[in-house]
């Protein structure tokens, strides 16, 4: 058909097909072609169905030529220059080489315009995919072909010229939002790093400019660059964090990220404006390089007051982050309309800043949780930035692992943990209002902080503010407001169903959420060992002791804490503290009167001194330390008076004093000067006074004078200011316990020898129960406790070297304390490191001192064997004597035998053979005497060196396997049936049987023995009937029940003892006995030979035999 | 005297003063009480050279530990005894026998101890602590009057050769 109508118009149609052709390749050639001339064309060729086919050659012919030309033209434009060129002169190149592209596919490019815009227009009934299919088509084949294989050549060449317009459009951003820079003239270009001279910013800017335009033109853009864009933003952004974020807490960075943001974004506008601006604008007005640039301007300006904004709601305070977030959208995209791909990388730098910044945060959340009030900007950053990426599961993660390493170790003192802990709280509560990170993260603190001893008396401490330095418990404690302790468990019930939000996920499942939510920093701490009552009795020694201390009445500060406490803690359990107060409100009462009443006595009848007590309700107070002291007269005088007067105010009632309490104010007056208003103790002011009477004191009269044990006068002459605490504390006491424990210890050791710590633990247990009780006291702590005691309090053998190891752990472990105690917590670090050195150095003695103890052990086990060893050797001589000799001459003897029954052996084996089975049992009978001897020996041996025993037995048994080699027999007993005839003794020594003749011998021997046996039983039967003729028959009529009368014998049997049938009878019954056992012996043998022969035997001689038998049993038979 | 000493538990049960025969778990208690009561007081004593505990889980049956008094030929030596309460304890007296070999004019070769206050003037205000003090004193001035050791006895007035003798005979 086709070749039909070509054939009708042959001319025509190739005119047509070429102007056709050339108007699209090359549209300036045929400029001079009237339209409609090629209008006519497309109708000629349309009408022949060639429409479709320009189509297809057009994109054919851009192929061909792309992959013969274009695409080695670009590859080889590119890499022409080597590397030695200018970063300036790569640039160009780069741009260079896109330029050529650009160029050599131009005509195509406007080919396909064309193309489609006839299509579009339908002109001459032309169809077709339009203008914008012919271009996807188009440049899918060009994208193909000319990256088919990108060079890393092109990739480089792009990131470096990227990286450098973004750093020249920064600063020029920085020039023109700072309005100066000057400092970068002097040096470098601070954008193209380069003289300034050299500058080539505004150039660089341009290329980029063109490039952009460029390869938005090939749509190239997306492909060629967004790797690039993607990386230095990425590496910029993490550049900018290190450098400014890390270490910085007080800041918040996320306004400061955000305008630097802007700033990029302005660049990145610049890099794909083309794409956005030019598919908007059309496709030729966009080459200005101007228009975009100044959109750009005017995006920035617009964006700065949104990012203010959200400054402003970030410093605002806990607004909500999506309202800021909703803002910098809201202000992109005023700045950027239609800039659907500038919003899409914002976007991605937002979500990847937040990313890296979680990271960096969640690494040092510790220091920033160490520093949390000024540490605020960067929590709230970080919270903002953790709702957008999922790591919460990170943070808790290192944030866990962090506390465990650098806070939960020996070597912090428990306020800095307790302190820590508190701003731990604080900022955890800022970052997750669900208290959900701080419960879990918070987990290891709570479970250290329950195994240090003094967490409560610090908590108790800064509770009431006297800490030092750590008042936040003080000032939480006075907050109005307070969570009292009881209700908070029930709070949930009471909350809005409206705000329950469920809780995230790592939350622990174990506990309920109300008691989660509580974010009380005292509920918190208090909770840590589950009861309140631990601190309350603390509180209560820590209240008497200020008390006791100031002695001044004064508490209006105790009546606050107490009542600040009661609302805490409720009522019922502050009522203790509650007595104690008004004790004290009482005693000052009580001294107004006492003293009102004795100021109205006469003169002569006041008393000497002014004595106001502290009267304590003793059931209510702590226990106070028991210390015994005698007054001087003039003050128990003052004393007795004050209870005669205190009994007559309050009837009933009576005073007990403890003198060695409170304070006594002295003046003194020296020979020189004189000192008023000393405040010391009553013991000091007791040695005073009775210096007063004598200048010259013994310690010891002091001490008799005193009733005070000369140590404590010594100690309390030194101003030994250490006894500082007048009740005794909780640890005082439990430490008395516990030397009744020793004492109870000591009594089992002393008199039960060696015991295990359990066997120990256990009787402490069993009978210290009725006593102070330590039932709380498990095996772990028993054994520190035993280990607490120095080594040579330990009376027996609990292995001593783990004390002295031991002992020495706890020492470090003080110094530790003390060094920390001194330090603040910002030399965490330093002391960290130090207790790590000092806790190797420390295993290093540690293994050092087992080693050596262990030495020791062996050195003295060694010694001690030696010298038993020694003992038993003479002991043995005295008590062996010439037995041990004799067994040594009896080896030696048999020894020389052997060699010369060997010798003649050689010579006459018969001979010889016949010697030896009558020499065989001459060294073992021997052997026997000996060992028969020994043994009694040996038991003695045995009973006294246990530890000997064993030698002892082994080395007779090395005798004793001598003798066995020497007989050349092994007397084994055989204890199974076996057959052979080798070596069988039969009952006496001589009769070894030894070859199969001699078992047969023997077979018929042992036979005939058991056929007479049998034939002896019956024989002595038979004797016996043939003797007993005197037996009598007398036979009785019995009348039978039918009247018959049956006869029944009766037989008596002569017995008398001195017959000669009984004396036969007698010597009969001897041989039988003996053969009876010669038999049973032979069967021991447990040879099957002999054992069948007996068998034989027997059964041989009861069937010859015992036929007679059955007639003679039945004696009566022929009577009847 | 010798078979007075051999059968200690008949010989008290005659010295029984009151309530001995009460018996039973109730009274078994309270003994345990009463024993646990001794326990802590001699704990809590802290007397030097005397000391005692439960020998295992039974709390009738105890191992006590005597050092010889200083200036006694005893000193340096520690002796273990042997404290068995019966269930009448504290109205019948304990039986307490050396366990270490003792060499003494009022203890026999079997470790019996011939002490008035372990017979017939046993009260029921004597305790552990007082019977160990007792033998502790005891051990230094011996009753040669009625002695179960006789050569012990004739012995002790020679106190050096006592001393060698002693101190060849002690063994733990």
């Amino acid at each position: 058909m086709k070749s039909g109508q070509s054939l009708v118009m042959p001319r025509e149609l190739p005119a047509a097909w070429d102007a056709v052709t050339a108007a699209l390749v090359s549209p300036m050639s045929t400029a001079g072609q009237s339209e409609e001339s090629l209008s006519h064309a497309i109708a000629l060729l349309c009408s022949q169905s060639l429409g479709q086919c320009v189509e297809g050659w057009l994109l054919e012919t851009m192929q061909v030529r792309l992959t013969s030309a274009v695409v080695p033209e670009f590859w080889a434009g590119l890499e022409q220059p080597e590397n030695e060129l200018e970063e300036r002169d790569r640039a160009r190149i780069l741009l260079q080489a896109f330029r050529t592209l650009l160029a050599r596919l131009e005509p195509f490019l406007g080919g396909l315009e064309r193309l489609g815009a006839w299509q579009d227009e339908g002109r001459g009934g032309l169809l077709g995919p339009g203008t914008l299919g012919l271009r996807e088509r188009a440049f899918s084949v060009i994208r193909a072909i000319l990256l088919f294989s990108p060079s890393a050549l092109l990739q480089d060449r792009v990131l470096e010229f990227y990286s450098r317009t973004l750093a020249v459009h920064m600063s020029q951003e920085e020039e023109g939002g700072g309005g100066g820079g000057g400092g970068g003239e002097a040096a470098l270009c601070p954008g193209c790093a380069t003289p300034p001279q050299q500058c080539w910013c505004l150039e660089a800017l341009e290329e980029l400019q063109e490039l952009s335009h460029i390869l938005s033109r090939l749509q190239l853009l997306e492909r060629v660059s967004s790797e690039a864009v993607t990386s230095i933003l990425h590496r910029l952004v993490a550049q900018r964090m290190e450098c400014r974020c890390r270490g910085e807490y007080e800041i918040s960075f996320l306004s400061d990220f955000q305008e630097w943001l802007e700033r990029v974004l302005g660049w990145l506008s610049r890099v794909f404006v083309s794409e956005s601006g030019g598919l908007c604008a059309g496709m030729e007005q966009g080459i200005m390089p101007g228009v975009p640039g100044a959109g750009v301007e005017r995006g920035v300006m617009v964006g700065g007051p949104g990012a203010g904004a959200e400054r402003n709601i970030m410093a605002g305070g806990p607004g909500p982050g999506a309202g800021a977030e909703r803002t910098i959208m809201a202000g992109g995209e005023r700045a950027q309309p239609g800039g659907a791909v500038l919003q899409r990388w914002r976007c991605h730098m937002q979500q990847f800043f937040c990313r890296i910044y979680v990271n960096m945060r969640i690494e040092e959340l510790f220091s920033i949780i160490r520093d949390f009030p000024d540490s605020t900007p960067a929590i709230e950053d970080l919270r903002f930035c953790l709702e957008r990426t999922n790591q919460r599961q990170q943070l808790l993660t290192s944030l866990k692992s962090a506390f465990e390493t650098r806070l939960l170790h020996p070597g912090v003192h428990t306020s800095d943990i307790i302190t820590v802990y508190i701003s731990a709280i604080k900022a955890l509560r800022e970052l997750d209002p669900s208290m959900v990170i701080l419960q879990v993260a918070c987990q290891p603190i709570r479970k250290y902080l329950r195994t240090r001893e003094d967490t409560v008396r610090q908590i108790v401490a800064s509770l009431t503010g006297d800490a030092e330095g750590c008042t936040d418990l003080a000032n939480e404690l006075s907050r109005a407001d307070p969570v009292t302790l009881e209700t908070q468990d029930s709070e949930d019930e009471g909350s809005d169903p409206e705000e329950w939000t469920p809780d995230p996920t790592d939350a622990l499942t174990d506990k309920t959420g109300s008691k989660r939510r509580s974010s009380d920093i005292i509920s918190l701490l208090v909770s840590i060992y589950g009861s309140k009552e631990i601190f309350i009795d603390e509180y209560r020694t820590v209240l008497a002791d200020r008390l006791l201390h100031q002695l001044n009445y004064n508490t209006a500060r105790e009546i606050r804490n107490v009542e600040l406490l009661k609302l805490r803690f409720g009522e019922s359990h502050m009522h203790y503290c509650e007595v104690m107060l008004k004790d004290v409100a009482d005693s000052r009462r009580i001294n107004t009167n006492i003293r009102e009443e004795e100021s109205r006595l006469p003169e002569e009848e006041q008393p000497p001194l002014a004595l106001s007590a502290m009267i304590l309700s003793s059931e209510f107070w702590p226990p106070l330390k028991e210390e015994k002291m005698e007054l001087p007269p003039v003050v128990c005088q003052a004393m007795e008076a004050y209870t005669h007067r205190y009994e007559k105010l309050k009837a009933m009632r009576t005073l007990s004093w403890k003198p060695h309490l409170g304070s006594v104010t002295l003046d003194i007056e020296l020979g020189d000067r004189t000192l008023t208003n000393l405040s010391v103790s009553p013991i000091h002011a007791a040695i005073i006074l009775h210096f007063q009477d004598k200048s010259t004191w013994s310690l010891e009269e002091l001490s008799g004078v005193l009733g005070v044990p000369q140590e404590m006068v010594r100690r309390k002459l030194a101003l030994d200011e250490e006894g500082d605490s007048n009740t005794t504390t909780q640890s005082e006491q439990r430490e008395e316990k516990l030397q009744l424990f020793w004492a109870y210890i000591q009594a089992m050791l002393t008199n039960l020898e060696t015991m295990t710590l359990e066997r120990i633990h256990a009787m402490l247990r069993m009978f210290g129960a009725t006593g102070p009780v330590l039932t709380e006291m498990d095996v772990n702590e028993l054994q520190a406790f035993l280990e607490r005691k120095p080594k040579n309090q330990r009376p027996t053998r609990i292995t001593t070297h783990i004390g002295a190891r031991l002992v020495q752990r706890v020492v470090i472990y003080s110094n530790l304390k003390m060094a920390s105690q001194s330090q603040g917590i910002q030399q965490l670090l330093q002391a960290e490191k130090r207790a790590a050195e000092k806790v190797a150095e420390a295993r290093k003695r540690k293994t050092r001192r087992l080693k050596q103890a262990k030495e020791e052990a062996h050195a003295e086990i060694e010694q001690h064997r030696l010298q038993r060893e020694k003992e038993f050797k003479t002991k043995e001589a005295a008590a062996l004597g010439s037995h041990g000799n004799s067994a040594v001459e009896v080896d030696k003897e048999t020894v020389h035998k052997m060699g010369h029954i060997q010798g003649s052996f050689q010579q006459n084996p018969e001979a010889v053979l016949g010697n030896l089975l009558k020499m065989q049992h001459h060294p073992r009978t021997l052997c026997c005497g000996f060992r028969r001897k020994m043994d009694p020996h040996v038991h003695d041996q045995h009973e006294h060196h246990g530890t000997m025993a064993p030698a002892t037995t082994m080395s007779h048994g090395g005798d004793h396997g001598d003798h066995g080699g020497s007989d050349g027999a092994n007397h084994m007993m055989q204890m199974t049936f076996y057959f052979g005839c080798k070596q069988v003794e039969l009952l006496f020594a001589g009769l070894v049987i030894n070859t199969p003749g001699e078992m047969f011998g023997a077979c018929i021997g042992v036979f005939l023995m058991a056929a007479l046996y049998e034939g002896l039983k019956i024989g002595r039967e038979y004797l016996l009937r043939r003797n007993q003729v005197n037996v009598r028959y007398n036979s009785m009529p019995i009348p039978g029940s039918d009247g018959t009368v049956l006869m029944e014998t009766h037989k008596t049997v002569g017995q008398r003892m001195l017959s000669l049938a009984h004396l036969l009878q007698t010597v009969l019954h001897v041989i039988q006995v003996v053969i009876s056992y010669f038999l049973m012996l032979i069967f021991m043998t447990y040879n099957g030979y002999l054992c069948i022969a007996v068998a034989a035997g027997a059964g041989v001689g009861y069937f010859l035999f015992s036929w007679k038998k059955a007639v003679v049993v039945d004696i009566t038979e022929h009577c009847h | 005297m010798a078979s007075q000493n051999m059968d200690p538990a008949a010989a008290t049960s005659s010295t029984a003063l009151k309530g001995s025969e009460t018996g039973g778990s109730a009274a078994r208690g309270s003994v345990s009480k009463r024993l646990q009561q001794e326990l802590m007081t001699l704990m809590m004593s802290g007397d030097k050279g005397i000391s005692a505990f439960p020998e295992s889980d039974n709390l009738f049956k105890w191992i006590g530990t005597i050092d010889g008094a200083q200036g006694t030929v005893y000193e340096g030596l520690r002796y273990k005894l042997s404290l068995e309460f019966p269930s009448g304890y504290p109205y019948k007296s304990p039986r307490v026998k050396f366990i270490t070999p003792c060499y003494h004019p009022n203890v026999d070769e079997h470790g019996f101890i011939c002490l008035d206050i372990l017979k017939e003037k046993w009260s029921a205000l004597y305790d552990v602590r007082s019977i160990l003090l007792s033998i502790q004193s005891l051990l230094g001035e011996p009753n040669n009057e009625s002695p179960m050791n006789a050569g012990a006895a004739e012995l002790w007035e020679n106190q050096e050769a006592y001393k060698a003798h002693l101190h060849t005979t002690y063994k733990n």
